[in-house]
Order: C-alpha cells, then structure tokens, then sequence
C-alpha cells in the first residue's frame, strides 16, 4: 500500500486540539440544579465504577482520535500497489503466435493476453513508460516507449493474431534494449511460453512471466503430402498426419478437398495425445491443389487444414556441356526430369532452370541456383585451391550424405584433382589424401550444389555403377525442397524469370499485392501471417504456395510453467501485480461508521 | 371577580368558588363560619342535649322533652365556626428551580387553597419561609381579601437556603391553633423531611403534604460530562452523567417520594405529588377533591 497523497497525513495534527478541547471540556459544563443531593447520593452508588466511567469517559475521545486518523488516511488517498510510485520503465511481450489462437480461455488467448496488458497498464502508476511488443515468429513493435495511455491502447488493440510458430528472443532483445538505460524496469511476457529458451539473465532483463492459457482441446494437420503415381494410369495419394492434444481419444471426420471441391469424408480415430494418419487416393481430376481439413470444433482453428500442392511439371534440367557421352546415358533414365541441352551459355538464361549441369566450366559469377558441377571448380569465397594431387586414392567417404546412398567410392581411379580447402559449411563426401576433397556437397543461401573437381573422363568413374547412381542421388537432393518449404510467416522469395518483372500474389484472404523487381531477380511478399493457399500469378501461369502451420509446439496449446533463460529459469507469475485500488472510500466509510458509532456512544450513554 | 391575577385565572376561579374545604375532624374556631365547630352553641346542627341549669337560654330548652319527662333538658346545637387554614409555602432557592418554576407553581397552588378558604369564610395564614426569610400574611377572613392574599403571594421571592425542619417548627408553634395545615415545599432537603412534618402532628391538625417538583427533577435532561451547581448554597458536584447514574439518581428519587408519601399515609396526612408542569386545575379540581381535601 503507497499513499498518493502523504502530505495529508498532517491532517493528524487535527488531533491534537481535540486532545486539548478534550482536557478543556474536564472544566465541565456548570448545569444550575435545585439540588445536588439526590445527585451525590446517586454517584456514591456508583463510586466503586470510577475507572469503569473513566474508561466510558475516553472511549469517546478514543472515538474521536480513530476518526481523525481514518479521515487524515482517506485524504492522504492510500492505493494498494506492490511497486513504488517512481516511474517505472515496462515493456509489454505480446505473443501473437497462432497457439494464441487457442479458445481455451474466454474468447482466446490473445484476447486474454490483450485484458491483462490492458489490466497492467492500469496497475502502472501515471508517469510510467509502457512499450508494446507484439511477437510471432518475428517481433514488431506497436508503440516504443510513452506514457501515452490512449496510443498504448490502441496498440494493444491492434495486434492481429498470426498464424506462426513462436521465436521471443527478437522482441527480448528489441523489447530489452529500449528498457536496459533505465533502472526501473520490467520486461513482462504475455505469453503461452512455447518458444526457445531466452539469451541472457532473467535478472539482468528484469523479466517477467504471464502465462495465458488454460488446458486445451486441439487436433492439428502435421502433414499433407500429395504423391504422383509412378504409372499414369494409378490414383494419385494424399497422405495426412491427425495429431491429437487431448486427454480422450477423439473420431474425426476428415475432408479431403481437391482443386477446391470436396472429394471425400474418412473419419479418423486418433488415440488420445497421439496422432494418426489417413490416405486417400485420388484418379481423377488431376490434383493441383489438395486441402486436408478436420471437421471439428476445437480449440485452435488455425491448424484444423493442411494444403498441399501437387508437383506436375517435371524437374527442368539445363545440361551445358560440349558433349558427355556418359552423362547423357546416367541423365536419360532420371524419372520426372525434362532436360535441355547447350553448350553455348549465352543463350538460355541459368534462372529458369530448376537444375542446372555445368560439365567442365563455370560461368563467372554463377547466380543462385541448384547445380551439378563436374570437372570444375567454381570461384566461391572460402574454395582455396593449392595445386593438384596426382592419383589420390578414396580414403573415405560419408555415408550418410544423401549423394553417397548405396554408392561405393572404393578404387575410384582419379588421375589428378585439383587441391582444395573448403570453408566449414561445405560437407566432403568423398576424401582423397589429407582431406583433399574428391566430391563436395555446398549449400549456401540458396545455392546448393554437388561439385566434383576432378575431370571425369580422366577417371574410371563414369564406367562404373556408382556413376548413375550417385547422379541420381544427386538429383534428388538438389531438387529436394522440404528444407525450403515456406512457413507462415516466412517472407516468400519469388524468383522473377527473364521475361518477368513483376507478379502478383493473393493471400488467402483475397488480398492481392504487385510485387515488382529486376528480371532473374528475386522479389520478397512478406504478407504471410495466414496459413493456406497463396498464388503467384506470373506472366505464363499461376503457381501456387500452400503455407501451413505444422508445428506441434504450437498446435499442443500447452502452457509453459515458467520459462528458460540462459542464465536460469523465470517462474510464472500467477497473480499480476496488484492493481491500484484507492482505499478512501473505504476508509470514508469507515468515518461514517465511527461517527454513527459515536453519536450512538453519546446519546444512549452506554450502560456501564 | 373584575380583577385577575397571574395565580388564579377567571377560569379557574369559577370553579374554585364552587369548592370549600373538608376537615374530617370538628375544630373549635374563633368567629362563626360555615364549620361546624367542636364547641356547642346557636348553630343550626343538633349535636346533644343538657341538663337544664340556672342562667342558661331559655329559648335553648326543648319543651317536648319537658313534656314527656317533666325535666327541663337544654338542646344543644354545633356552633359553625370558622376553619383556620395554615399555609407553610418553602421559599428556598430551590424552588424557584425548575421549568416551569416550581415556585410560581407552589403559589398558585397557595393561592388556590387560600381562595377557597377565604370564600368558604375560613381564616386563612400564609407563612412563606426560608432559613433566612420569613413572610406572613396576617390571619384573613372574608372574600374581600382575595387581593391581599393575592399581592402578598406575588410578592414572594424565593432566597436562601432550606430547613424545612426549623421553619416548620415555627410556623407549627405560631400557629398552635388547630386547623388546617398545608405544607408546600420540594422536599429537596439535606436533612430529611421527618423532622420537620412531626411538628404538625401536635394539636390534632389536618395536615395537607403538597410535595412539588420541576419535571426536569423527575426525569432529568441533563447529559454527559457537567459540573451541577447547587442553586442553594452553590455547591459544585461533578459527575458524568451516564444511563447507570440517570438510573440510581430515578431510583434514589423513588425513595424519596415513596417514603415521604408513606410517612404521610400512616400519619393520617394528605399527601400530594405534582409536577410543576401539571396543571393547577387538575391538582385542586381532581386530585384533591378525590381524596377529600375539597368538595
């Protein structure tokens, strides 16, 4: 309890005169009667009761004194609040994420994280700056530092729920830098807890933990996948991952939604806290676009649908080689490949190929891109090359790399290869004497690229069976994109072709967006909080991104008990800080009541 | 009745002329009245029959005893006389106590009593005394000193200090003769009312006790923290007025009515208990004609 008014404690003084009129008032009041005796007679009666009339004597003055003392309390207006009335620095973490989406407390989390910032705001005493910080999976700030309490309203209002995973540390550190110069301070998260664990000490940031949340009831889409059949005239398959966040076991009727239309209902039963799959199969029409949908009414509604979008173009190879006898055989029995060839580079532009061949040389500067690169080197920061090794022997190779499975590098005869050091991000998948690298895997950006430095007709590679294979292998790590695939929330690179310069991007929610660039440029759409489907309408056809959730961190809804930090662990503050309430009409009240009490005490002369 | 008085209003005079006084005992007055007196005489009542003496009245002997008896018997007859009414009205300061004051209220009581003896022809005296002060209206007789009685009440004023006992001693020794004897007074004295009321039991008087007191002195009104002063001799008594003194002071008053009506009823005294704040009337009209003072 602090008093916002503590001069009126002077008001105290007040008892002193009536202490003073206390005494004066001993010099009583002379009442003329016809006689005293009756009186005497009657107080010798009584006598024996003297310290009883004493006592009955001061309790009107002990009345008095009280009342003086609430009445000076009432005016010095006491409020009850833990923090002391110096002004305060608070910054306000607002996860945003789609767990907060969750119904499991009255309206939603988010909805409960806004009341109780709002409730926060209204505990913080009046010259306190407040920041608000809204985060997802990136952090924005809806207002730095004020002591504006309408502009922090509106930016508590204002955040939007998104549809992402959780990441603090970004808004921590924004949220802390602005809050670290003033002493007085405190950075509190309103939040489910479900993020990584925060940098730095709870004490030094001055954090604190709101937990919102309560016990959900959810069932997500984990995965949607759609598969081509491997013969034309076979269904196509839609296989989806049910999980369950629940402590029953639940059937669950799920829709499976193709180029938009509704193609069948299988009802799942999933175990409780466990998940299942479901598949269905799919001859006609030609799936583009599947959607895997719960028909349930659960606490998150964000993770109910799963989209998938079927790959029907083959994969685009540009081979630019002056003629590759063996290559040309190893790439012929590549499944889903459309291949063209060139020998001259000025003519096809690199960027519209999905995979691109280089057979003895690189062009300088090589754009981003997927590539398998033979006989060459290309000039990339950190590739040291420090002459040659003749005849290397393989001494090694990495089994595990997706280029070497089932391929045996044993007795490669290499004639020479070029001596190379590459930067640690560059995995050797085959090594040669003292780590000198035979085959090399990069990834960078997005370049990722299969180099193999040594000349392969000077080998006896291309004879052997691990040739094609690895080739294979090849091909299908770098048209792997699972790594790649887009999350909400994530920017969406969109790589504008050479006759492009600009394209246009509906959101799921219909809203559309112009993105313009340079030609074999990428341009950037950012609007992507929402999961489902969104196009990109370009200049030949229209392709589409399915975003999805798939994260079941989030789509668990479970409330963190506290949270981790690197220097420790921050404990979840049940109650908020009280919330000022004045006491003065209580204390008011109180006068009131002592007064009736007092004018009770003197006009009934209690009995003794 | 052209005059009025701020003791006796025409109202209440009218119906005072109707009253005259009861003694239950015959006493032997000075002049003829309208009592009955204990002395034999020319009155109109019988009252026995004598022998025959030399020198008596003739005109007194019953000449139908003669007749039957050949003796000569004398008729004897109640002389109606003359009551001697006594008033001893308390003048302390204490009695000018009180709202309203029991003083103006004791006289208008006196005045009353006296009014209905002067009309009645009775012999009234009026004693008005303090331990300091001593007033006395000369034995009157006759309606036409109504307004002497009346002035000389007026005039009164209330002074000094109580003694009931030693001014109720005196007015019993002036006025030895027997008659009627009215006390007016509070009562409110140190040393007790016995010794003083047993002066008037000498000589077979009829005594009338009117004790009078303020209703303030009933039920006081007084309240918390007070220093009382004495209105007789000043003394300052310092008490916290409290339900439990207000209480004892009731209970203590109780006992004091209660024992003085009791002397008084085992004595063969009227006694009266009025409040200043009653009215006169209902005192002479009703109270006193119900128990038989008046008629």
């Amino acid at each position: 309890m602090s008093l916002l008014n503590p001069l009126a404690l002077f008001w105290l003084a007040v008892a002193a005169p009536v202490i003073l009129m206390y005494f004066l008032k001993l010099k009583r009041r002379k009442v003329p009667v016809a006689s005293t005796w009756l009186w005497t007679r009657s107080i010798q009666d009584i006598r024996v009761n003297a310290p009883f009339q004493r006592l009955r004597r001061s309790l009107l003055l002990i009345l008095q004194l009280l009342l003086i003392l609430l009445a000076a309390f009432a005016l010095a207006d006491p409020i009850g609040r833990s923090s002391p009335p110096e002004e305060k620095r608070w910054a306000f973490l607002i996860d945003r994420s789609a767990s907060m989406q969750m119904k499991d407390v009255k309206l939603s989390r988010l909805e409960k994280a806004r009341e109780t910032a709002l409730e926060l705001l209204r505990a913080c005493g009046p010259r306190d700056e407040v920041m608000i910080v809204a985060f997802s999976n990136r952090a924005s700030v809806m207002t730095p530092l004020t002591s504006d309490r309408a502009a922090i309203e509106r930016a508590i209002a204002s955040i939007e729920p998104a549809d992402t995973v959780t990441r603090v540390q970004e808004a921590v550190r924004i949220a802390a830098s602005a809050v670290q110069p003033y002493k007085n301070r405190e950075i509190v998260i309103l939040s489910d807890g479900r993020f990584e664990t925060i940098q730095g000490s709870a004490e030094d940031l001055a954090l604190r933990y709101v937990p919102i949340g309560a016990e959900p009831r959810n069932a997500s889409v984990s995965a949607v996948e759609v598969k081509k059949p491997l013969h034309a005239d076979d269904p196509w398959t839609v296989f989806a991952q049910i999980d369950l966040f629940h402590k029953e076991a639940l059937e669950i009727p799920v829709e499976l939604h193709v180029n938009g239309q509704l193609r069948g209902v299988k009802k799942v039963k999933v175990p409780a806290n466990s998940n299942a799959a479901v598949l269905f199969e799919i001859n006609k029409p030609v799936p583009e676009v599947v959607q895997v949908k719960l028909d349930l009414d659960d606490d998150l509604e964000a993770d109910n649908r799963g989209w998938a979008v079927a790959r029907l173009q083959g994969l685009k190879v540009l081979l630019l080689s002056s003629g590759n006898f063996f290559l040309d055989i190893a790439m012929a029995n590549l499944p889903d490949t459309e291949a063209f060839k060139t020998d001259d580079l000025s003519k096809s532009s690199l960027g519209d190929f999905d995979v691109v061949v280089l057979d003895g040389t690189v062009p300088d500067p090589l754009p981003e891109g997927r590539y398998l690169i033979l006989g060459a080197v290309p000039k990339w920061e950190g590739i040291k090359e420090e002459g040659t090794s003749d005849f290397p022997a393989v001494m090694d190779w990495e089994r595990r790399h997706p280029v070497a499975r089932m391929v045996n590098f044993s007795n490669l005869y290499v004639k020479s290869s070029p001596k190379l050091t590459l930067p640690g991000f560059a995995t050797p998948v085959v090594e040669g004497p003292e780590g000198v690298p035979l085959v090399f895997s990069w990834e960078k950006g997005r370049t990722r690229a299969v180099v193999v430095p040594f000349k392969l007709l000077e080998s006896d590679w291309p004879l052997r069976l691990s040739f094609p294979l690895f080739v294979a292998n090849a091909f299908d790590w770098l048209r792997d994109e699972d790594k790649a695939q887009p999350r909400p929330g994530d920017a969406l690179r969109i790589r504008l072709s050479e006759s492009e310069t600009e394209v246009e991007v509906t959101g799921p929610g219909g809203a559309k967006q112009k993105l313009t660039g340079e030609s074999g440029r990428d341009v950037v759409y950012g609007d992507t909080d929402r999961c489902g489907l969104y196009s990109v309408k370009r200049k030949e056809r229209t392709e589409a991104v399915a975003l999805n959730l798939f994260d079941p961190r989030e789509s668990s809804g479970l409330v963190a008990k506290e949270l981790k930090t690197a220097g420790g662990r921050v404990s979840a503050t049940a109650a908020l800080p009280p919330v000022i309430r004045p006491y003065w009409r209580w204390l008011a009240l109180a006068v009131l009541a002592v007064l009736l009490f007092e004018w009770y005490v003197y006009h009934r002369r209690i009995e003794i | 009745m052209k005059r009025t008085s701020s003791l006796l209003d025409a109202a209440l005079i009218s119906q005072l002329d109707q009253l005259e006084l009861i003694v239950r005992r015959l006493f032997a007055g000075r002049t003829q009245g309208e009592k009955l007196s204990r002395r034999r005489g020319t009155g109109s009542e019988f009252a026995d029959y004598r022998e025959y003496a030399q020198g008596d009245d003739l005109r007194h002997i019953d000449w139908n005893v003669y007749g039957r008896l050949d003796r000569l018997f004398l008729k004897l007859f109640h002389v109606e006389e003359d009551l001697r009414l006594s008033i001893f009205l308390d003048t302390s300061l204490s009695m000018s106590y009180g709202q309203p004051p029991k003083f103006q209220y004791a006289k208008r009581l006196a005045a009353a009593l006296a009014y209905v003896a002067l009309v009645n022809l009775d012999r009234v005296t009026i004693e008005a005394a303090s331990e300091s002060s001593l007033e006395q209206l000369p034995p009157s007789r006759g309606k036409q000193q109504v307004w002497r009685l009346l002035e000389f009440l007026e005039d009164l004023e209330a002074q000094g200090t109580t003694d009931l006992h030693e001014g109720v001693k005196q007015f019993s020794l002036r006025n030895a003769t027997p008659g009627m004897k009215v006390v007016i007074s509070d009562f409110l004295d140190k040393q007790g009312f016995q010794g003083a009321l047993k002066w008037l039991l000498r000589g077979g008087n009829e005594v009338v006790v009117i004790q009078v007191l303020a209703p303030d002195e009933v039920k006081p009104s007084i309240v918390g923290d007070v220093s009382l002063q004495d209105c007789e001799d000043g003394q300052l008594t310092e008490v916290s007025i409290t339900a439990g003194l207000l209480k004892r002071y009731d209970a203590n008053l109780k006992s004091l009515v209660g024992g003085l009506r009791d002397y008084c009823r085992t004595r063969g005294m009227a006694y009266f208990f009025v409040q200043s704040g009653q009215p006169v009337e209902r005192v002479i009209l009703d109270a006193m004609r119900r128990t038989g003072v008046l008629r």
